[in-house]
């Protein structure tokens, strides 16, 4: 949940990346982690196994600065997206403000896609949260393998599999070359902290 | 008021993440190869970096055949290829149980490839060398592996782990959810330290 201090004027916000394994979450942290460093001044915590694989999670902090007397301030997180650390997941998804899902649009994962969004619909129930009262941004990932010849499944399918209830903003983007990452990022820090204020006021 | 801190939140968003040109392309990992005799190569590893099938894994080794036959008489570029049908012929027989740095060094050995097959003008000692590279880091895997398969014999000698069911996590309490994702995080922590020390043999072992 957020952390909306008034007294001192600060608010927090946790925003999650969750999404099939493999499917460049943590890419996502890392691309805009090694790109904007220098100005969001703060360090990347990420804990990966021997394979490369995120074991609890990923974490960005970013200090966005004082708009009209508030420090705000937004957590970027991963979950490990194998099947297997769902007790992680669970976990990783308290206190979540918004969600970027990250799909993979390799058109043999299209099943994992789903699985995953249906994953994270069970994993935030018992927090008395769903997809519908969060704001959640879709993202299409590894968009740029289409130029490699690598079958890749139409924005309009992925749309129909995964946004068709939702109706979530989406992008299409390669979290390994940038395309928009950063647009998705900005969409949801804007979205997470709208819906604080709504809720606020 | 609402408008007001959204406009501003994004402008500032705006600022701070504002991109440009020069780092884009310093983030591009892998450059274009166009037309290149490449092409298909580069499509097929990029695509098993992401997924490994039966499928996949063939049409790379057959790629790779074929590609051999064109370079036929370029001893360093067939190297790197020998060198990438070894590693793809392993990684199709063991998929997802293949050592954890094999599809890295099936990546980092195209990447080697690409770069002494694109550079004109690079000259024999500089392609030998990244050559001698790729292959110094095969002989560390393929001693890794073996390594491993020993290990893996005297843990069988020791007799099987009992398979423990998964609980659902739906049903667990809240302190019961987080020690349970302690458990699963110490487990994992176990393996790498089990791979560490193994590692740290190996580079002992080569001194």
């Amino acid at each position: 949940m957020a952390i909306i201090n008034m007294k001192k004027g600060e608010i927090q916000a946790k925003i999650v990346y969750y999404g099939p394994g493999r499917g460049g979450k943590t890419t996502n942290l890392e691309y805009i982690y090694n790109r904007f460093r220098a100005r969001i001044k703060t360090e990347m915590v990420t804990i990966k196994t021997h394979g490369d694989r995120t074991l609890f999670f990923d974490f960005l902090p970013i200090e966005i600065g004082k708009i009209k007397g508030f420090n705000i301030r937004i957590q970027l997180y991963t979950v490990p997206g194998q099947v297997k650390y769902d007790a992680t997941r669970k976990l990783v998804l308290r206190g979540v403000d918004g969600i970027v899902f990250v799909a993979d649009s390799l058109a043999v994962r299209r099943k994992e896609n789903v699985l995953s969004l249906k994953n994270l619909s069970d994993n935030l129930a018992p927090h008395k949260k769903s997809l519908s009262d969060l704001p959640v941004v879709l993202q299409y990932n590894k968009r740029d393998l289409a130029e490699e010849g690598i079958p890749l499944l139409p924005k309009d399918v992925l749309e129909k599999d995964l946004n068709h209830e939702l109706k979530a903003p989406s992008f299409e983007a390669s979290a390994l070359k940038g395309p928009n990452v950063v647009q998705t990022m900005k969409k949801i820090i804007v979205m997470t902290i709208d819906s604080l204020q709504r809720e606020l006021a | 008021m609402a408008e007001d801190f959204k406009s501003e939140i994004e402008n500032r968003l705006e600022d701070l993440f504002q991109e440009d040109e020069e780092s884009a392309e310093s983030v591009d990992r892998f450059g274009g190869v166009g037309d290149h005799p490449l092409k298909a190569l580069k499509a097929m590893v990029l695509s098993v970096e992401w997924e490994i099938t039966d499928s996949s894994m063939e049409s790379l080794i057959k790629e790779l055949n074929s590609l051999q036959d064109f370079y036929g008489e370029d001893r360093i570029i067939l190297s790197f290829l020998r060198l990438l049908g070894s590693i793809s012929t392993y990684i199709k027989v063991r998929k997802g149980k293949s050592h954890p740095n094999a599809m890295g060094l099936l990546t980092s050995i195209y990447e080697g490839l690409e770069k002494v097959a694109l550079s004109e003008g690079m000259n024999r000692q500089e392609r030998e060398k990244i050559l001698l590279q790729e292959v110094e880091k095969f002989k560390k895997l393929k001693a890794d592996i073996i390594r491993r398969k020993k290990e893996e014999k005297m843990g069988e000698l020791d007799g099987p782990e009992t398979e423990r069911a998964a609980p659902d996590p739906a049903e667990m309490s809240s302190h019961e959810l987080f020690a349970y994702a302690l458990e699963e995080i110490k487990e994992v922590i176990r393996a790498e330290f089990r791979a560490l020390r193994a590692e740290i043999k190996l580079w002992r072992e080569s001194r």
